[in-house]
């Protein structure tokens, strides 16, 4: 799996592509969509601060999945997020190479993720 | 100084920097790369703001994607404008907040001395404590006879530990959670207080005790949560949010991701001749200058609103989208505005060195005996985004002076406390309250546990005082500055027994923001 120039990632036919979201403090509050194009090997929810999805793209070159993650910070008494929480986002596929970043305060914010086979 | 109220402390920062802190960016040092992808929804009441920060983020993260290394720099800026797409329903005017109305407005929080310390400003004395430190600079009176000028410094020993111990008062919040022991110390805050004054009082002076001298010890508190279950993040809620989790943000995430792929290819034009502007922006350019992200941005916005409303599918799953923003605001917030009604109970200990309130006039046959106080702090919020704290709090002396039968128990007192937010001024000045508190004290001894002369006048002042005061405060918006204007009437005073009308002002400063933004960003 890669990043791509058009910010998409592209995968081989086939590849197995684990996504996985730690957060650094409770409540884990981020969820991700279903798949379109393709389906999540197994419905998941968080286990405590951290979940994990996979799916297996599909066989045909120039087919798409598509998800969307929504990240939220739960805030404090007085509003404030608690200081150095952040979300980790990382990507990696079974044939090699990934992607990572973090998503920090303020909430809410969204990230699609697009899989393009190659 | 005695203030009639201490209220619930609630270990966090500064209530006038929610504003700022919200919709600041506060950045993770990171070697990975720090996406902030767009806002998918609204951080303020008006639409015209809303776009604002919606746009200032995107530009932030633009601003990142530009500084990326050359292999990941493109990427990153389309993954940037792919994410514009989730701001397309708030341009076209989505106007629900995602903060709570007790997220914007907290008046359950207090920098300056506590209740039983000479020289605060008012009659009330805010329980809520900064997260970290606190520096207040006062000038009145409340119960005692003498007007003070009292320098008072709070903090949370814990996190002032853990921010040294981290060099970074971001990481420090999580400093010591899996220790049980920091876990129970953690709610504790301590303050001290000094005399800042320098009085000159005329006729005779006390001929064994020295009584407010300038720039001496006041005394000092300890202040501890016993319940406080207002932090959303309390273990207590994980279900309720998990539960949200599962409702209302399934759901926008699903239509959101429906909302993109209904774009699909119909955006590709428009990030192309975006990001080939972006790149010849200057991340570094002010905001008003043509060839910064932002004026790039704003140029292409509306071809982007153009591309959204022009084809009805594609309008439609916006039309969706944006009604899931609502939905998931709207629990949100109720979720929020739930947690922040429930009570707190918290109790004080304070000391209080006496000689820093007794006039320069008096006179006493032996050394004036310290006191020390327990208060029973009770928060609870009432109707209008008010706050109701009551206080049962008893006073002893902790020596009783030689040749003297006064017993150890000096007072005895409840007080309540109202605070309602107010918009007297404008917004721009930050939040406003007025308060209004009453206190009865019944003085079972005499205050400084021996018979007092003051300017020659034997004074007897066992008895009940009754007193009433009126507040109001203004914040500085962003700076964790108060100043506390208030008006307190008294059917008499502890040593005095006349009628007593005064008026006060202070500043009190939550070191917090500005420490935060010292070092917690890079």
């Amino acid at each position: 799996m890669k990043l791509r120039n058009d910010g998409t990632y592209g995968v081989a036919p086939g590849e197995k592509v684990n996504l996985k979201i730690v957060k650094q403090s409770l409540p884990f509050a981020a969820t991700v969509s279903a798949l379109i194009g393709d389906t999540w090997d197994q419905p998941t929810s968080p286990n405590g601060l951290t979940e994990t999805n996979s799916f297996t793209a599909p066989p045909t070159a120039g087919n798409t999945a598509q998800c969307t993650v929504i990240f939220d910070f739960i805030p404090d008494q007085n509003g404030q997020y608690a200081p150095g929480d952040h979300y980790d986002v990382s990507l990696t596929g079974s044939g090699g190479g990934g992607d990572q970043f973090s998503i920090t305060p303020p909430p809410i914010q969204s990230t699609a993720l697009v899989f393009v086979v190659e | 100084m005695n203030a009639l109220i201490m209220r619930s402390i609630l270990p966090v920062c500064l209530l006038a920097s929610v504003a700022g802190s919200v919709f600041g960016q506060t950045a993770r040092p990171s070697k990975k790369s720090t996406n902030t992808p767009s806002t998918a929804s609204s951080t303020s009441n008006s639409a015209g703001s809303t776009t604002h920060f919606l746009f200032e983020a995107i530009a932030s993260q633009i601003k990142n994607a530009l500084k990326e290394g050359e292999t990941t720099r493109q990427a990153r800026l389309y993954q940037a404008l792919s994410n514009m797409i989730s701001i397309a329903p708030v341009v076209e005017g989505t106007k629900q907040s995602l903060l709570s109305d007790a997220e914007q407005s907290r008046l359950d929080k207090q920098a300056s001395p506590s209740s039983q310390q000479n020289g605060t400003t008012s009659v009330v004395t805010k329980g809520s404590v900064p997260w970290l430190l606190a520096f207040a600079a006062e000038h009145g009176a409340v119960t005692q006879s003498t007007v003070g000028n009292t320098v008072s410094f709070k903090a949370n020993p814990i996190n002032v530990i853990a921010s040294l111990a981290t060099q970074d008062y971001l990481r420090s919040f999580d400093f010591g959670d899996s220790n049980p022991f920091v876990k129970i110390v953690k709610p504790l805050t301590l303050g001290v207080s000094f005399n800042a004054s320098s009085q000159t009082g005329s006729g005779s002076q006390s001929t064994t005790s020295t009584p407010n001298s300038g720039n001496s010890f006041a005394g000092f508190s300890a202040h501890y949560d016993i319940v406080n279950r207002r932090d959303p993040r309390n273990a207590v809620y994980g279900k309720t949010w998990d539960q949200f989790r599962k409702d209302a943000e399934e759901k926008l995430a699903g239509n959101l991701n429906k909302a993109y792929q209904a774009v699909g290819n119909n955006l590709d034009s428009w990030k192309k001749s975006t990001v080939e502007a972006l790149e010849k922006a200057d991340p570094n350019a002010d905001a008003s200058a043509s060839n910064s992200v932002e004026s790039i941005l704003q140029n292409q916005i509306p071809a982007l609103t153009k591309l959204v409303s022009e084809n009805k599918a594609v309008a439609d799953y916006f039309k969706s989208y944006a009604q899931a923003v609502e939905d998931y605001s709207k629990a949100r917030n109720t979720i929020l505005t739930d947690i922040s009604k429930q009570w707190i109970l918290s109790v004080q200990y304070d000391f209080t060195n006496q000689n820093s309130q007794v006039p320069a006039n008096t006179s006493t046959s032996s050394s004036i005996p310290k006191l020390s106080a327990i208060t029973l702090v009770f928060d609870h919020p009432l109707p209008l985004k008010s706050e109701l704290t009551l206080n049962g709090v008893v006073t002893m002396f902790n020596a009783i002076p030689t040749g003297t039968n006064t017993g150890s128990v000096r007072d005895y007192r409840l007080s309540a406390e109202w605070d309602v937010p107010v918009g007297l001024l404008p917004s721009n000045f930050g939040q406003q309250s007025v308060t209004l508190s009453g206190l009865f004290l019944s003085l079972l001894q005499q205050p400084l546990g021996q018979p007092v002369q003051v300017n020659g006048v034997n004074i007897n002042a066992k008895g009940n005082i009754g007193l009433f005061q009126a507040k109001y405060t203004v914040s500085v918006k962003g700076t964790g500055i108060q100043i506390p204007f208030s008006f307190t009437y008294s059917n008499r005073t502890e040593l005095v027994k006349e009628s007593d009308v005064r008026g006060s002002i202070g500043v009190t400063f939550n070191l917090d923001s500005i420490i935060s933004k010292a070092t917690g960003s890079n």
